[in-house]
Protein backbone atom coordinates (compact mmCIF):
# COMPACT_ATOMS: atom_id res chain seq x y z
CA UNK A 1 0.00 0.00 0.00
CA UNK A 2 1.22 3.42 -1.18
CA UNK A 3 1.14 5.70 2.44
CA UNK A 4 2.17 9.10 1.04
CA UNK A 5 -1.20 10.93 -0.86
CA UNK A 6 1.18 12.22 -2.68
CA UNK A 7 2.16 8.97 -4.05
CA UNK A 8 -1.41 8.20 -4.64
CA UNK A 9 -1.86 10.75 -6.76
CA UNK A 10 1.43 9.99 -8.54
CA UNK A 11 0.12 6.56 -8.88
CA UNK A 12 -3.59 7.78 -10.30
CA UNK A 13 -1.65 9.91 -12.61
CA UNK A 14 0.54 6.85 -13.82
CA UNK A 15 -2.57 5.00 -14.55
CA UNK A 16 -4.21 7.63 -16.30
CA UNK A 17 -0.91 7.74 -18.57
CA UNK A 18 -1.17 4.28 -18.98
CA UNK A 19 -4.90 4.42 -20.02
CA UNK A 20 -4.22 6.82 -22.83
CA UNK A 21 -1.67 4.65 -24.00
CA UNK A 22 -3.58 1.34 -24.26
CA UNK A 23 -6.47 3.70 -25.64
CA UNK A 24 -3.87 4.03 -28.72
CA UNK A 25 -3.02 1.03 -28.52
CA UNK A 26 -6.74 -0.50 -28.85
CA UNK A 27 -7.21 1.70 -31.66
CA UNK A 28 -4.56 0.48 -33.62
CA UNK A 29 -5.27 -3.32 -33.21
CA UNK A 30 -7.72 -4.75 -35.39
CA UNK A 31 -7.98 -6.69 -38.57
CA UNK A 32 -7.48 -3.84 -41.13
CA UNK A 33 -3.55 -3.91 -40.52
CA UNK A 34 -2.78 0.08 -39.66
CA UNK A 35 0.19 1.43 -37.33
CA UNK A 36 -0.10 4.05 -34.63
CA UNK A 37 1.37 6.75 -36.40
CA UNK A 38 -0.95 6.21 -39.24
CA UNK A 39 -3.81 6.23 -36.99
CA UNK A 40 -2.84 9.30 -35.30
CA UNK A 41 -2.48 11.05 -38.58
CA UNK A 42 -5.89 9.89 -39.88
CA UNK A 43 -7.30 11.11 -36.26
CA UNK A 44 -5.16 14.53 -35.94
CA UNK A 45 -4.65 15.69 -39.75
CA UNK A 46 -7.25 13.94 -41.17
CA UNK A 47 -4.98 12.25 -43.53
CA UNK A 48 -5.77 8.98 -45.11
CA UNK A 49 -7.83 7.09 -47.75
CA UNK A 50 -11.78 6.95 -47.52
CA UNK A 51 -11.49 3.24 -46.05
CA UNK A 52 -9.22 3.65 -43.12
CA UNK A 53 -11.03 7.04 -41.93
CA UNK A 54 -14.16 5.06 -41.53
CA UNK A 55 -12.45 2.72 -40.03
CA UNK A 56 -10.92 4.39 -37.70
CA UNK A 57 -13.78 7.23 -37.04
CA UNK A 58 -16.23 4.74 -37.02
CA UNK A 59 -14.95 1.45 -35.27
CA UNK A 60 -11.97 2.02 -33.93
CA UNK A 61 -12.15 5.05 -31.67
CA UNK A 62 -15.74 4.22 -30.46
CA UNK A 63 -14.94 0.87 -29.45
CA UNK A 64 -12.05 2.07 -27.51
CA UNK A 65 -14.12 5.11 -26.33
CA UNK A 66 -16.66 2.00 -25.13
CA UNK A 67 -14.22 0.27 -23.43
CA UNK A 68 -12.90 2.96 -21.27
CA UNK A 69 -16.31 4.61 -20.50
CA UNK A 70 -18.23 0.91 -19.52
CA UNK A 71 -14.98 0.05 -17.74
CA UNK A 72 -14.99 2.72 -15.25
CA UNK A 73 -18.24 2.81 -14.57
CA UNK A 74 -18.61 -1.11 -13.79
CA UNK A 75 -15.44 -0.57 -11.85
CA UNK A 76 -17.07 2.94 -9.91
CA UNK A 77 -20.33 0.94 -9.59
CA UNK A 78 -18.17 -1.95 -8.02
CA UNK A 79 -15.70 0.02 -6.13
CA UNK A 80 -18.94 1.70 -4.40
CA UNK A 81 -21.01 -1.40 -3.82
CA UNK A 82 -18.39 -2.98 -1.93
CA UNK A 83 -17.54 -0.07 0.52
CA UNK A 84 -21.27 0.93 1.46
CA UNK A 85 -22.22 -2.66 1.91
CA UNK A 86 -19.05 -3.07 3.65
CA UNK A 87 -18.66 -6.44 2.01
CA UNK A 88 -15.69 -7.74 -0.65
CA UNK A 89 -18.16 -9.92 -2.78
CA UNK A 90 -20.45 -6.99 -3.39
CA UNK A 91 -20.55 -6.22 -7.45
CA UNK A 92 -23.23 -4.52 -9.58
CA UNK A 93 -23.55 -8.37 -11.15
CA UNK A 94 -23.97 -9.86 -7.70
CA UNK A 95 -27.39 -8.15 -6.90
CA UNK A 96 -29.31 -8.98 -10.11
CA UNK A 97 -29.07 -5.88 -12.43
CA UNK A 98 -27.02 -7.58 -15.07
CA UNK A 99 -29.32 -10.79 -15.15
CA UNK A 100 -32.20 -9.05 -15.18
CA UNK A 101 -30.84 -6.93 -18.68
CA UNK A 102 -29.79 -10.10 -20.40
CA UNK A 103 -33.35 -10.75 -19.44
CA UNK A 104 -34.45 -7.85 -21.24
CA UNK A 105 -32.23 -8.51 -23.83
CA UNK A 106 -34.02 -12.01 -24.45
CA UNK A 107 -37.69 -11.49 -24.77
CA UNK A 108 -36.60 -8.49 -27.24
CA UNK A 109 -34.76 -11.17 -29.25
CA UNK A 110 -37.42 -14.04 -28.43
CA UNK A 111 -40.66 -12.00 -28.58
CA UNK A 112 -39.66 -8.71 -30.99
CA UNK A 113 -40.93 -6.45 -27.47
CA UNK A 114 -41.02 -3.22 -29.20
CA UNK A 115 -39.61 -3.90 -32.16
CA UNK A 116 -42.73 -2.27 -33.80
CA UNK A 117 -41.60 1.21 -32.61
CA UNK A 118 -37.93 1.42 -32.58
CA UNK A 119 -34.83 -0.44 -34.28
CA UNK A 120 -33.84 -3.90 -32.73
CA UNK A 121 -30.82 -2.90 -31.36
CA UNK A 122 -31.97 0.14 -29.99
CA UNK A 123 -35.48 -2.42 -28.70
CA UNK A 124 -32.63 -5.09 -27.08
CA UNK A 125 -31.04 -1.51 -25.38
CA UNK A 126 -33.91 -0.09 -23.86
CA UNK A 127 -35.62 -3.42 -22.76
CA UNK A 128 -32.45 -4.58 -21.22
CA UNK A 129 -32.28 -1.38 -19.46
CA UNK A 130 -35.67 -1.05 -18.38
CA UNK A 131 -35.79 -4.66 -17.25
CA UNK A 132 -32.58 -3.72 -14.76
CA UNK A 133 -33.67 -0.97 -13.45
CA UNK A 134 -36.69 -2.77 -12.13
CA UNK A 135 -34.31 -5.69 -10.66
CA UNK A 136 -32.63 -2.36 -8.95
CA UNK A 137 -36.00 -0.62 -7.98
CA UNK A 138 -37.00 -4.32 -6.65
CA UNK A 139 -33.89 -4.57 -4.50
CA UNK A 140 -34.05 -1.16 -3.85
CA UNK A 141 -38.11 -0.97 -2.78
CA UNK A 142 -37.11 -4.18 -0.58
CA UNK A 143 -34.72 -3.10 1.35
CA UNK A 144 -35.48 0.32 1.99
CA UNK A 145 -39.00 -1.27 3.01
CA UNK A 146 -37.66 -3.33 5.82
CA UNK A 147 -34.45 -0.80 6.42
CA UNK A 148 -32.28 -3.84 5.45
CA UNK A 149 -28.83 -4.39 6.83
CA UNK A 150 -25.99 -4.62 4.15
CA UNK A 151 -26.11 -8.55 4.66
CA UNK A 152 -30.02 -8.33 3.70
CA UNK A 153 -29.49 -6.21 1.03
CA UNK A 154 -27.07 -8.90 -0.71
CA UNK A 155 -29.54 -11.83 -0.18
CA UNK A 156 -32.49 -9.73 -1.38
CA UNK A 157 -29.67 -9.02 -4.88
CA UNK A 158 -29.16 -12.38 -5.10
CA UNK A 159 -32.68 -13.78 -5.03
CA UNK A 160 -33.72 -11.12 -7.78
CA UNK A 161 -30.89 -12.56 -9.50
CA UNK A 162 -31.63 -16.37 -9.28
CA UNK A 163 -35.72 -15.30 -10.31
CA UNK A 164 -34.37 -12.81 -13.59
CA UNK A 165 -31.92 -15.96 -14.21
CA UNK A 166 -34.56 -18.41 -14.48
CA UNK A 167 -36.96 -16.43 -16.18
CA UNK A 168 -34.26 -16.16 -18.74
CA UNK A 169 -33.93 -19.70 -19.11
CA UNK A 170 -37.93 -20.36 -19.64
CA UNK A 171 -37.04 -17.68 -22.55
CA UNK A 172 -34.66 -19.27 -23.75
CA UNK A 173 -36.92 -22.51 -23.98
CA UNK A 174 -38.88 -21.12 -26.01
CA UNK A 175 -36.62 -19.56 -28.57
CA UNK A 176 -35.98 -20.66 -31.49
CA UNK A 177 -32.14 -21.82 -32.53
CA UNK A 178 -31.61 -18.52 -34.40
CA UNK A 179 -32.85 -16.59 -31.40
CA UNK A 180 -30.84 -18.81 -28.70
CA UNK A 181 -28.02 -18.16 -30.69
CA UNK A 182 -28.85 -14.10 -30.95
CA UNK A 183 -29.15 -14.44 -26.54
CA UNK A 184 -26.11 -16.00 -26.02
CA UNK A 185 -24.15 -13.57 -28.49
CA UNK A 186 -26.00 -10.43 -26.48
CA UNK A 187 -24.70 -12.59 -22.91
CA UNK A 188 -21.15 -12.90 -24.01
CA UNK A 189 -20.82 -8.90 -23.74
CA UNK A 190 -19.46 -6.97 -27.11
CA UNK A 191 -17.90 -3.75 -27.66
CA UNK A 192 -17.87 -3.87 -30.86
CA UNK A 193 -21.63 -1.91 -31.44
CA UNK A 194 -20.99 1.08 -29.92
CA UNK A 195 -21.61 4.31 -31.49
CA UNK A 196 -20.89 7.98 -30.24
CA UNK A 197 -24.67 8.93 -29.08
CA UNK A 198 -24.68 5.30 -26.87
CA UNK A 199 -20.83 6.66 -25.61
CA UNK A 200 -22.43 10.06 -24.67
CA UNK A 201 -25.31 8.56 -22.89
CA UNK A 202 -22.95 6.24 -20.86
CA UNK A 203 -20.09 8.87 -20.27
CA UNK A 204 -22.73 11.94 -19.02
CA UNK A 205 -24.13 8.88 -16.37
CA UNK A 206 -20.67 8.32 -15.32
CA UNK A 207 -19.60 11.68 -15.03
CA UNK A 208 -22.54 13.17 -13.33
CA UNK A 209 -22.52 9.68 -11.01
CA UNK A 210 -18.79 10.75 -10.36
CA UNK A 211 -19.07 13.70 -9.33
CA UNK A 212 -22.02 13.22 -7.02
CA UNK A 213 -19.47 10.33 -5.08
CA UNK A 214 -16.63 12.42 -5.37
CA UNK A 215 -18.44 14.93 -3.06
CA UNK A 216 -19.42 12.45 -0.64
CA UNK A 217 -15.65 10.59 -0.57
CA UNK A 218 -15.37 11.35 3.06
CA UNK A 219 -18.16 9.98 4.08
CA UNK A 220 -17.56 6.84 2.29
CA UNK A 221 -14.28 6.45 3.84
CA UNK A 222 -15.88 6.81 7.22
CA UNK A 223 -18.04 3.84 6.11
CA UNK A 224 -15.47 1.64 6.33
CA UNK A 225 -14.78 2.33 9.91
CA UNK A 226 -17.55 0.01 10.60
CA UNK A 227 -21.55 0.55 10.77
CA UNK A 228 -21.55 1.24 14.35
CA UNK A 229 -18.36 4.04 13.74
CA UNK A 230 -20.21 5.68 10.52
CA UNK A 231 -22.91 6.08 12.76
CA UNK A 232 -21.30 7.75 15.31
CA UNK A 233 -19.99 10.14 12.64
CA UNK A 234 -23.41 11.41 12.52
CA UNK A 235 -24.07 9.24 9.04
CA UNK A 236 -27.80 8.56 8.38
CA UNK A 237 -26.37 4.83 7.28
CA UNK A 238 -29.69 3.97 5.75
CA UNK A 239 -30.38 6.77 3.81
CA UNK A 240 -27.05 7.23 2.17
CA UNK A 241 -26.87 3.34 1.40
CA UNK A 242 -29.47 3.60 -0.59
CA UNK A 243 -28.88 6.72 -2.55
CA UNK A 244 -25.46 5.34 -3.02
CA UNK A 245 -27.63 2.02 -4.34
CA UNK A 246 -29.28 4.32 -6.56
CA UNK A 247 -26.28 5.41 -8.11
CA UNK A 248 -24.61 1.82 -8.60
CA UNK A 249 -27.60 0.86 -10.50
CA UNK A 250 -27.64 3.57 -12.91
CA UNK A 251 -24.18 3.03 -13.68
CA UNK A 252 -24.63 -0.24 -13.90
CA UNK A 253 -28.16 -0.75 -16.08
CA UNK A 254 -27.16 1.77 -18.98
CA UNK A 255 -23.28 0.11 -19.05
CA UNK A 256 -24.66 -3.05 -19.26
CA UNK A 257 -28.10 -2.51 -21.53
CA UNK A 258 -25.21 -1.21 -24.53
CA UNK A 259 -22.69 -4.22 -23.83
CA UNK A 260 -24.21 -6.89 -22.55
CA UNK A 261 -22.68 -8.58 -20.03
CA UNK A 262 -19.08 -7.94 -19.17
CA UNK A 263 -18.51 -9.72 -16.21
CA UNK A 264 -15.33 -9.93 -13.05
CA UNK A 265 -14.31 -5.76 -13.78
CA UNK A 266 -16.99 -4.38 -10.90
CA UNK A 267 -14.62 -7.06 -8.65
CA UNK A 268 -11.21 -7.18 -9.66
CA UNK A 269 -10.33 -3.22 -10.66
CA UNK A 270 -11.70 -2.05 -7.42
CA UNK A 271 -9.90 -4.84 -5.35
CA UNK A 272 -6.52 -4.16 -6.57
CA UNK A 273 -6.99 -0.54 -6.20
CA UNK A 274 -7.92 -1.34 -2.72
CA UNK A 275 -5.20 -3.08 -2.30
CA UNK A 276 -2.42 -0.59 -3.35
CA UNK A 277 -3.88 3.33 -2.60
CA UNK A 278 -5.86 2.11 0.90
CA UNK A 279 -9.60 3.50 1.95
CA UNK A 280 -8.91 7.52 1.12
CA UNK A 281 -12.26 7.32 -0.93
CA UNK A 282 -10.98 10.45 -2.73
CA UNK A 283 -8.20 9.04 -4.51
CA UNK A 284 -9.58 5.19 -4.51
CA UNK A 285 -12.66 6.23 -6.82
CA UNK A 286 -10.76 7.58 -9.44
CA UNK A 287 -8.25 5.10 -9.24
CA UNK A 288 -10.54 2.08 -9.50
CA UNK A 289 -12.13 3.87 -12.61
CA UNK A 290 -8.95 4.20 -14.45
CA UNK A 291 -8.05 0.67 -13.64
CA UNK A 292 -11.33 -0.52 -14.88
CA UNK A 293 -10.76 1.20 -17.70
CA UNK A 294 -7.12 0.03 -18.20
CA UNK A 295 -8.75 -3.82 -17.88
CA UNK A 296 -11.54 -3.24 -20.12
CA UNK A 297 -9.36 -1.74 -22.95
CA UNK A 298 -6.29 -5.02 -22.25
CA UNK A 299 -9.47 -7.25 -23.05
CA UNK A 300 -10.65 -5.21 -25.71
CA UNK A 301 -6.97 -5.44 -27.28
CA UNK A 302 -6.42 -9.08 -26.77
CA UNK A 303 -9.89 -9.99 -28.25
CA UNK A 304 -9.03 -8.49 -31.25
CA UNK A 305 -5.66 -10.52 -31.00
CA UNK A 306 -6.62 -13.92 -30.57
CA UNK A 307 -8.34 -14.68 -33.24
CA UNK A 308 -7.12 -13.22 -36.19
CA UNK A 309 -9.64 -11.41 -38.67
CA UNK A 310 -12.85 -11.53 -35.69
CA UNK A 311 -12.71 -10.19 -33.06
CA UNK A 312 -13.53 -12.49 -29.84
CA UNK A 313 -16.66 -12.17 -27.21
CA UNK A 314 -14.64 -9.73 -24.99
CA UNK A 315 -16.87 -11.07 -21.90
CA UNK A 316 -14.99 -14.12 -21.79
CA UNK A 317 -11.73 -12.53 -22.36
CA UNK A 318 -12.09 -10.23 -18.87
CA UNK A 319 -13.41 -13.33 -17.03
CA UNK A 320 -10.78 -15.38 -17.99
CA UNK A 321 -7.83 -12.98 -17.69
CA UNK A 322 -9.58 -11.77 -14.81
CA UNK A 323 -9.54 -15.05 -12.51
CA UNK A 324 -5.85 -15.94 -12.12
CA UNK A 325 -5.12 -11.98 -11.74
CA UNK A 326 -7.71 -12.14 -8.55
CA UNK A 327 -6.96 -15.66 -7.54
CA UNK A 328 -3.14 -14.29 -7.44
CA UNK A 329 -4.28 -11.05 -5.38
CA UNK A 330 -6.44 -12.83 -2.62
CA UNK A 331 -3.80 -15.86 -2.35
CA UNK A 332 -0.79 -14.43 -2.43
CA UNK A 333 -1.72 -11.04 -0.66
CA UNK A 334 -1.33 -11.75 3.30
CA UNK A 335 0.29 -8.30 4.40
CA UNK A 336 -2.83 -6.58 4.30
CA UNK A 337 -6.33 -7.26 5.54
CA UNK A 338 -8.92 -5.26 4.31
CA UNK A 339 -11.69 -7.01 5.62
CA UNK A 340 -13.34 -7.85 8.55
CA UNK B 1 -23.74 24.30 31.74
CA UNK B 2 -26.07 20.63 31.75
CA UNK B 3 -27.92 18.19 29.92
CA UNK B 4 -31.18 17.73 30.99
CA UNK B 5 -33.43 14.66 30.38
CA UNK B 6 -37.13 15.15 30.71
CA UNK B 7 -39.77 12.30 30.69
CA UNK B 8 -37.50 9.95 28.94
CA UNK B 9 -39.35 6.51 27.81
CA UNK B 10 -37.63 3.56 25.62
CA UNK B 11 -38.15 0.74 24.59
CA UNK B 12 -37.50 -2.62 22.52
CA UNK B 13 -40.71 -4.07 21.16
CA UNK B 14 -42.50 -4.76 24.26
CA UNK B 15 -39.55 -4.30 26.89
CA UNK B 16 -39.16 -1.10 28.43
CA UNK B 17 -35.51 -0.30 28.98
CA UNK B 18 -36.27 3.41 30.04
CA UNK B 19 -38.92 4.56 32.01
CA UNK B 20 -39.70 8.73 32.83
CA UNK B 21 -36.44 8.99 32.95
CA UNK B 22 -35.20 12.41 34.51
CA UNK B 23 -31.63 13.36 35.34
CA UNK B 24 -29.40 16.03 34.71
CA UNK B 25 -25.88 16.10 33.55
CA UNK B 26 -23.69 18.32 34.53
CA UNK B 27 -20.06 19.60 32.97
CA UNK B 28 -17.46 17.38 34.37
CA UNK B 29 -17.40 13.78 34.28
CA UNK B 30 -20.11 11.50 34.62
CA UNK B 31 -20.39 7.85 34.95
CA UNK B 32 -23.30 5.70 34.01
CA UNK B 33 -23.67 2.54 36.19
CA UNK B 34 -25.72 -0.21 36.20
CA UNK B 35 -26.13 -3.66 34.90
CA UNK B 36 -26.02 -5.11 31.61
CA UNK B 37 -29.03 -4.67 30.13
CA UNK B 38 -29.98 -1.73 32.60
CA UNK B 39 -30.06 0.53 30.07
CA UNK B 40 -26.67 2.87 29.87
CA UNK B 41 -25.90 2.27 26.19
CA UNK B 42 -29.58 2.68 25.14
CA UNK B 43 -29.58 5.99 27.10
CA UNK B 44 -26.88 7.31 25.18
CA UNK B 45 -27.90 6.31 21.82
CA UNK B 46 -31.23 8.09 22.72
CA UNK B 47 -28.87 10.94 23.31
CA UNK B 48 -27.04 11.13 19.95
CA UNK B 49 -30.83 10.55 18.59
CA UNK B 50 -29.56 6.90 17.10
CA UNK B 51 -32.67 5.18 18.30
CA UNK B 52 -36.17 6.68 18.85
CA UNK B 53 -36.91 7.40 22.14
CA UNK B 54 -39.92 9.69 23.52
CA UNK B 55 -38.98 12.81 25.85
CA UNK B 56 -37.12 15.81 26.03
CA UNK B 57 -33.50 16.65 26.06
CA UNK B 58 -32.62 19.90 26.54
CA UNK B 59 -29.35 21.86 26.82
CA UNK B 60 -28.56 24.74 28.79
CA UNK B 61 -32.78 25.15 28.50
CA UNK B 62 -33.23 24.49 24.88
CA UNK B 63 -34.32 21.11 23.09
CA UNK B 64 -31.52 19.86 21.19
CA UNK B 65 -31.83 19.15 17.73
CA UNK B 66 -30.41 17.05 14.88
CA UNK B 67 -28.35 20.27 13.98
CA UNK B 68 -26.92 20.35 17.42
CA UNK B 69 -26.41 16.78 17.72
CA UNK B 70 -24.56 17.16 14.79
CA UNK B 71 -22.08 20.02 15.66
CA UNK B 72 -21.99 19.92 19.32
CA UNK B 73 -21.88 16.17 20.47
CA UNK B 74 -19.61 13.48 20.20
CA UNK B 75 -20.36 9.56 21.15
CA UNK B 76 -17.49 6.82 20.90
CA UNK B 77 -19.68 3.27 20.00
CA UNK B 78 -19.05 0.27 22.04
CA UNK B 79 -14.99 -1.00 20.87
CA UNK B 80 -16.28 -1.92 17.55
CA UNK B 81 -13.56 -3.38 15.97
CA UNK B 82 -11.93 -1.01 13.95
CA UNK B 83 -10.03 -3.33 10.96
CA UNK B 84 -9.37 -0.67 8.07
CA UNK B 85 -6.38 0.67 6.27
CA UNK B 86 -7.55 4.57 6.78
CA UNK B 87 -4.50 6.21 8.38
CA UNK B 88 -4.82 7.75 12.13
CA UNK B 89 -4.59 10.98 10.63
CA UNK B 90 -7.50 10.82 8.37
CA UNK B 91 -9.81 8.62 11.17
CA UNK B 92 -9.08 12.02 13.21
CA UNK B 93 -10.11 14.29 10.53
CA UNK B 94 -13.43 12.55 10.11
CA UNK B 95 -14.73 13.13 13.70
CA UNK B 96 -15.61 16.38 11.15
CA UNK B 97 -16.94 14.14 8.14
CA UNK B 98 -19.69 16.79 6.75
CA UNK B 99 -17.09 20.01 7.12
CA UNK B 100 -14.35 18.10 5.23
CA UNK B 101 -14.03 19.32 1.10
CA UNK B 102 -12.00 17.07 -1.17
CA UNK B 103 -9.18 19.55 -0.22
CA UNK B 104 -8.61 19.57 3.73
CA UNK B 105 -8.33 22.84 5.04
CA UNK B 106 -4.72 23.62 6.86
CA UNK B 107 -6.16 25.17 9.97
CA UNK B 108 -7.98 21.52 10.50
CA UNK B 109 -5.34 19.50 9.55
CA UNK B 110 -3.36 21.51 12.28
CA UNK B 111 -6.14 21.06 14.92
CA UNK B 112 -6.18 17.38 14.31
CA UNK B 113 -2.02 17.35 14.84
CA UNK B 114 -2.47 19.40 17.75
CA UNK B 115 -5.16 16.85 19.19
CA UNK B 116 -3.11 14.18 18.15
CA UNK B 117 -0.21 15.78 20.21
CA UNK B 118 -2.34 16.55 23.24
CA UNK B 119 -3.37 12.79 23.72
CA UNK B 120 0.73 11.61 23.05
CA UNK B 121 0.12 9.66 19.96
CA UNK B 122 1.02 12.02 17.14
CA UNK B 123 4.15 9.67 16.45
CA UNK B 124 1.16 7.20 14.98
CA UNK B 125 -0.49 10.00 12.47
CA UNK B 126 0.46 7.52 9.44
CA UNK B 127 0.11 4.42 10.88
CA UNK B 128 -3.43 2.37 9.69
CA UNK B 129 -5.46 2.56 12.27
CA UNK B 130 -6.08 -1.36 12.22
CA UNK B 131 -2.27 -1.73 13.24
CA UNK B 132 -2.80 -0.44 16.66
CA UNK B 133 -3.28 -1.57 19.83
CA UNK B 134 -6.42 -1.20 21.71
CA UNK B 135 -5.46 1.23 23.97
CA UNK B 136 -3.97 3.24 21.04
CA UNK B 137 -7.19 2.87 19.41
CA UNK B 138 -9.55 4.09 22.04
CA UNK B 139 -6.82 7.06 21.93
CA UNK B 140 -7.43 7.92 18.03
CA UNK B 141 -11.10 7.38 18.69
CA UNK B 142 -11.03 9.70 21.50
CA UNK B 143 -9.13 12.56 19.31
CA UNK B 144 -11.92 12.23 16.34
CA UNK B 145 -14.48 12.65 19.06
CA UNK B 146 -12.73 16.12 20.24
CA UNK B 147 -12.11 17.39 16.51
CA UNK B 148 -15.34 19.17 16.70
CA UNK B 149 -15.27 20.75 19.60
CA UNK B 150 -18.14 18.81 21.09
CA UNK B 151 -20.17 20.49 24.07
CA UNK B 152 -21.35 16.55 25.13
CA UNK B 153 -19.01 14.12 25.29
CA UNK B 154 -20.40 10.56 25.22
CA UNK B 155 -18.40 7.09 25.48
CA UNK B 156 -20.09 3.97 25.57
CA UNK B 157 -17.34 1.48 28.06
CA UNK B 158 -14.12 3.29 26.69
CA UNK B 159 -12.22 0.81 29.05
CA UNK B 160 -13.81 -2.60 27.94
CA UNK B 161 -10.54 -3.82 26.43
CA UNK B 162 -8.05 -2.07 28.09
CA UNK B 163 -6.12 -3.02 30.42
CA UNK B 164 -5.87 -1.64 33.56
CA UNK B 165 -3.15 1.26 32.77
CA UNK B 166 -4.58 2.46 29.68
CA UNK B 167 -7.95 2.48 31.31
CA UNK B 168 -6.17 4.64 34.18
CA UNK B 169 -5.03 6.54 31.21
CA UNK B 170 -8.25 7.28 29.85
CA UNK B 171 -10.12 8.27 32.72
CA UNK B 172 -7.49 10.51 33.57
CA UNK B 173 -7.67 12.35 29.85
CA UNK B 174 -11.33 12.25 30.66
CA UNK B 175 -10.88 14.24 33.47
CA UNK B 176 -8.81 16.71 31.97
CA UNK B 177 -11.36 17.97 29.75
CA UNK B 178 -12.12 21.26 30.38
CA UNK B 179 -16.09 22.64 29.41
CA UNK B 180 -17.44 19.44 28.33
CA UNK B 181 -20.41 17.52 29.69
CA UNK B 182 -18.71 13.96 29.77
CA UNK B 183 -21.01 11.10 30.27
CA UNK B 184 -18.98 7.90 30.71
CA UNK B 185 -21.40 3.98 30.38
CA UNK B 186 -18.45 2.01 32.62
CA UNK B 187 -18.81 -1.28 34.04
CA UNK B 188 -16.11 -1.08 36.65
CA UNK B 189 -16.51 1.00 40.24
CA UNK B 190 -13.51 1.51 41.38
CA UNK B 191 -11.69 4.04 38.77
CA UNK B 192 -14.91 5.97 38.35
CA UNK B 193 -14.72 6.68 42.21
CA UNK B 194 -11.80 8.18 42.14
CA UNK B 195 -12.24 10.03 38.29
CA UNK B 196 -15.70 11.32 38.04
CA UNK B 197 -17.42 13.87 39.56
CA UNK B 198 -20.56 12.40 39.45
CA UNK B 199 -21.84 9.14 39.05
CA UNK B 200 -25.48 7.80 38.31
CA UNK B 201 -26.93 4.14 38.47
CA UNK B 202 -29.69 2.36 36.36
CA UNK B 203 -31.55 0.09 37.28
CA UNK B 204 -35.15 -1.10 36.74
CA UNK B 205 -36.03 1.82 33.72
CA UNK B 206 -34.54 4.67 36.48
CA UNK B 207 -32.43 6.92 38.20
CA UNK B 208 -31.54 4.68 41.53
CA UNK B 209 -28.57 6.98 42.31
CA UNK B 210 -27.13 10.31 41.49
CA UNK B 211 -24.41 11.98 43.27
CA UNK B 212 -20.90 12.18 44.17
CA UNK B 213 -19.01 9.36 43.92
CA UNK B 214 -17.94 9.64 48.05
CA UNK B 215 -21.05 8.76 49.05
CA UNK B 216 -21.62 5.44 46.42
CA UNK B 217 -21.44 3.09 49.29
CA UNK B 218 -21.39 -0.64 49.37
CA UNK B 219 -24.61 -1.38 50.36
CA UNK B 220 -25.54 0.54 46.97
CA UNK B 221 -23.42 -1.94 45.53
CA UNK B 222 -24.40 -5.26 46.86
CA UNK B 223 -28.07 -4.45 46.65
CA UNK B 224 -28.12 -3.36 42.59
CA UNK B 225 -25.58 -5.67 41.24
CA UNK B 226 -26.46 -9.08 43.55
CA UNK B 227 -22.75 -9.28 44.82
CA UNK B 228 -21.32 -9.36 47.95
CA UNK B 229 -18.56 -6.50 48.19
CA UNK B 230 -16.32 -5.07 50.22
CA UNK B 231 -15.46 -1.03 50.80
CA UNK B 232 -12.06 -0.89 50.70
CA UNK B 233 -10.80 2.47 52.01
CA UNK B 234 -6.74 3.05 52.35
CA UNK B 235 -4.64 6.27 52.50
CA UNK B 236 -7.89 7.89 51.50
CA UNK B 237 -8.47 6.32 48.38
CA UNK B 238 -11.78 4.22 48.34
CA UNK B 239 -12.89 1.13 45.95
CA UNK B 240 -15.04 -2.17 46.03
CA UNK B 241 -13.40 -5.47 46.03
CA UNK B 242 -16.34 -7.72 45.10
CA UNK B 243 -15.58 -11.28 45.90
CA UNK B 244 -18.51 -13.44 45.37
CA UNK B 245 -22.56 -12.96 43.78
CA UNK B 246 -25.63 -13.43 46.32
CA UNK B 247 -26.65 -17.06 46.64
CA UNK B 248 -30.32 -16.74 45.65
CA UNK B 249 -30.03 -14.31 42.90
CA UNK B 250 -28.77 -17.06 40.72
CA UNK B 251 -30.34 -20.51 41.64
CA UNK B 252 -27.66 -23.38 40.98
CA UNK B 253 -27.53 -24.46 36.98
CA UNK B 254 -29.19 -27.93 37.03
CA UNK B 255 -28.25 -29.63 33.91
CA UNK B 256 -31.47 -31.09 32.11
CA UNK B 257 -30.56 -34.34 31.09
CA UNK B 258 -27.90 -35.92 33.56
CA UNK B 259 -24.93 -37.19 31.97
CA UNK B 260 -23.99 -40.68 31.24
Amino acid sequence: MIKSIQGKVLFTLVLFFVCIVLFVADMATGPADMGVLKILQIVFHRHGEGNERIIVMGIRIPVALMAVVVGASLSLAGCLLQTMLNNPMASPYSLGISSAAGFGAAITIVFSFGLSFVDKDIAIALNALLCSLAASGVVYALSSWKQASPEAFILIGIAVLFTFQSLLSAVEYYASPEDLQGITFWLFGSLSKATYPKIAIISSMFLVSFCFVMRNAWVLTAIRLGEARAEALGINLKYFRLKIFFVVSMLTSVAVCFVGIIGFIGIIAPHISRLIIGEDHRILLPNSAFLGAIILLLSSIISKVILPGAVFPIGIVTAVAGIPMFLFIILFNRKTRLWH
Amino acid sequence: MALKIQNLCLGYGRKRVLENLNVVFRKGVTCLHGRNGAGKSSLLRAIFGLVNAHGEIFHNGKIIDRAFIRDEISYIPQSAQAVSNISVFDVVLLGNVFSLRFMVAEEIKEKAESILSALGIRHLMHHPVSALSGGEKQMVFLAQALIKNPKVLLLDEPASSLDIYNQIKVMKMLRQLKDLIVIVAAHDLNLPIKFSDEIVLLNNCNVVYQGAPEFFDNALVEKIYQVKSHPVCENGVRGFLYTDIVDDAFPPIQRPFPRG
